[in-house]
């Protein structure tokens, strides 16, 4: 067993990842604030609003918590360090963060020039991170089952980003048209590679770990990424080279079945934990998949055209906010805690101090907190539903989910500070 | 083998970093002589290179059903060594090539 692949010194510097999964709630939160002034968000995805917060969502909230994420597993499951690892993630930071306030601000004012300088920042960064994070990769020894998700996912977030940027050349460049046919691809390559295949690798070793289950299958470890990043492919090739009708209605069936395979899989897992004791990460779990198996089901009654009106609406709620921001939600009051736990650890053995209590999990951030705001998202999840039909409920819906991820950044700083604060009183005297 | 020469810790029902903090809480009350059996449902990854750094040694075997059998004594204790050793060879030894994450 080669240890120097897990070692708690090449954890980079707490703030590396606590930067990007304290700062998202906020930007989930601007996007709660621009629904309630612009209420029509979800009424057409096509709407300047709808764009903003889509993206507020996607590259504010979740990618920046993947970001985040990313930075902190590599050094410890796959056993490879990237150099200079603060500054890398302050530029990343910055980058993240200023594009998708351009980029979104772009999109909400119909000012071209700013979302294309949005744009380009947004990719200069994430290609940055996507070139460093895969060099990294390629250099690790750990096994295939831990890196090669990871590396699909990279490369899925580059062609979403490469679609993105096209799309963001036609907003923004008069010379250069919008083709807004490549949406749909932009959208499947960000969802189902990006996001899902991120949150399936991440699956593989945070839910055993952290919610006690028997390990993922490995037949579906080592094959599930690959078959979804494939299908992906070959729908791109069929979108810009055969243009087949057959192979796009086949693809669409395939790739619904692959994620339902994994969701399925996930909730039989988490029925076979050991110890069945509440927790709430579970239940955003729980939560997110049952969104995900709904969205599948309501795109499948959408192609049905039943003339039900809001179904695309509703597919995109239950996508991003049911499945995504479900089961990020869940995994970040595990991880924080987590963090901040190991990081604390780490200090007590630099001071040799292995005599003191650190607080566990539960005390870093309290049972009861993050119980109170899994309430308020599921509530907020179904206002925002409710609210795709019955418009007067629109201003709730907005304030209920801005509340939520205000709630969520409270829980998730006051974690953090308890390192501040146990680090403080301890070795205040050491120097 | 006495049960008394022995402390049997068993975290494998327990979320992280329970295992990982209980595995080192155990090992600052080992007394001499004395070695511990860490019971877990997995790999304890991160475990190891605290032991190193709080002077204790380690063999890690595999257990009925695949759980992973740690066997942990303090490097200068002799007499734990020696009966770790020979309660670890009860079971098979860890082949880290298939404990694919």
């Amino acid at each position: 067993m080669n240890n120097a692949l897990l070692s708690l010194e090449q954890t980079p510097p707490l703030a590396v990842p606590l930067r990007f999964m304290l700062t998202a709630p906020f930007l989930a939160v601007l996007a709660g604030l621009v629904a309630l002034f612009y209420p029509e968000v979800l009424v057409n995805r096509w709407t300047p609003a709808a764009l903003a917060v889509t993206h507020l969502l996607t590259l504010g909230f979740i990618s920046m918590v993947m970001a985040g994420a990313l930075q902190q597993l590599l050094p410890v499951l796959a056993g490879v360090q990237l150099r200079q690892s603060n500054l890398f993630s302050q530029v990343l930071f910055v980058g993240i963060l200023i594009g998708t306030l351009l980029l979104c601000g772009g999109f909400l004012w119909q000012i071209p020039l700013l979302l294309g300088i949005g744009a380009v920042i947004l990719v200069i960064s994430f290609l940055l991170m996507i070139f460093s994070l895969l060099v990294a990769l390629l250099r690790s020894e750990a096994s295939a089952h831990v890196t090669i998700g990871m590396k699909l996912a990279l490369l899925a977030f580059a062609m979403t980003l490469g679609l993105g940027a096209w799309l963001a050349a036609g907003y923004s460049i008069p010379a250069i048209p919008l083709d807004r046919e490549l949406t749909g691809l932009h959208v499947r390559w960000g969802i189902f590679g990006w996001i899902g295949l991120l949150v399936i690798t991440v699956s593989y070793q945070v839910v055993p770990m952290f919610q006690v289950t028997p390990k993922y299958p490995s037949l579906v470890r080592s094959s599930l990424s690959p078959a979804i990043f494939i299908i992906l492919l070959l729908m791109a090739i069929n979108h810009f080279i055969l243009g087949s009708i057959w192979l796009e209605r086949l693809l669409e069936a395939v790739l619904p079945a692959a994620f339902i395979l994994y969701a399925g899989i996930t909730l039989r897992l988490q029925h076979q934990r050991r110890r069945k004791v509440p927790d709430v990460t579970l239940d955003y779990w729980r939560l997110g998949l049952l969104a995900l198996l709904l969205a599948f089901a309501v795109a499948g009654l959408n192609e049905t055209n039943t003339g039900l009106p809001a179904l695309e609406g509703l597919i995109g709620v239950l996508f991003i906010a049911g499945f995504a921001l479900s089961v990020i939600n869940g995994m970040l009051y595990k991880i924080v805690p987590f963090l901040v736990w190991l990081h604390l650890t780490n200090t007590v053995d630099m001071r040799n101090r292995w005599q003191l209590k650190i607080p566990n999990m539960k005390q870093i951030i309290p049972d009861h907190h993050a119980r109170r705001q899994f309430r308020l998202h599921a509530g907020t999840l179904g206002a925002v539903v409710l609210s795709l039909w019955l418009e007067r409920l629109s201003s709730l819906a907005s304030l209920l989910f801005i509340c939520s991820n205000l709630y969520l950044a409270y829980n998730l700083i006051q974690g953090a500070l308890v390192f501040k604060r146990f680090t403080e009183q301890e070795f205040e005297d050491d120097g | 083998m006495k049960e008394s020469d022995f402390d049997y810790l068993d975290v494998s029902e327990l979320p992280a970093p329970e295992p990982l903090h209980q595995a080192l809480v155990a090992v600052e009350m080992l007394s001499s002589g004395r070695f511990i059996h860490f019971h877990h449902r997995q790999h304890p990854r991160l475990l190891y290179e605290q032991l190193e750094k709080r002077g204790f040694d380690s063999d890690t075997r595999r257990g009925p059903g695949g759980s992973c059998e740690v066997f942990i004594w303090a490097k200068d204790d002799t007499r734990a060594h020696e009966r770790a050793l020979k309660r670890a060879a009860l079971y098979v030894p860890w082949n880290t090539g298939k404990d694919s994450p």
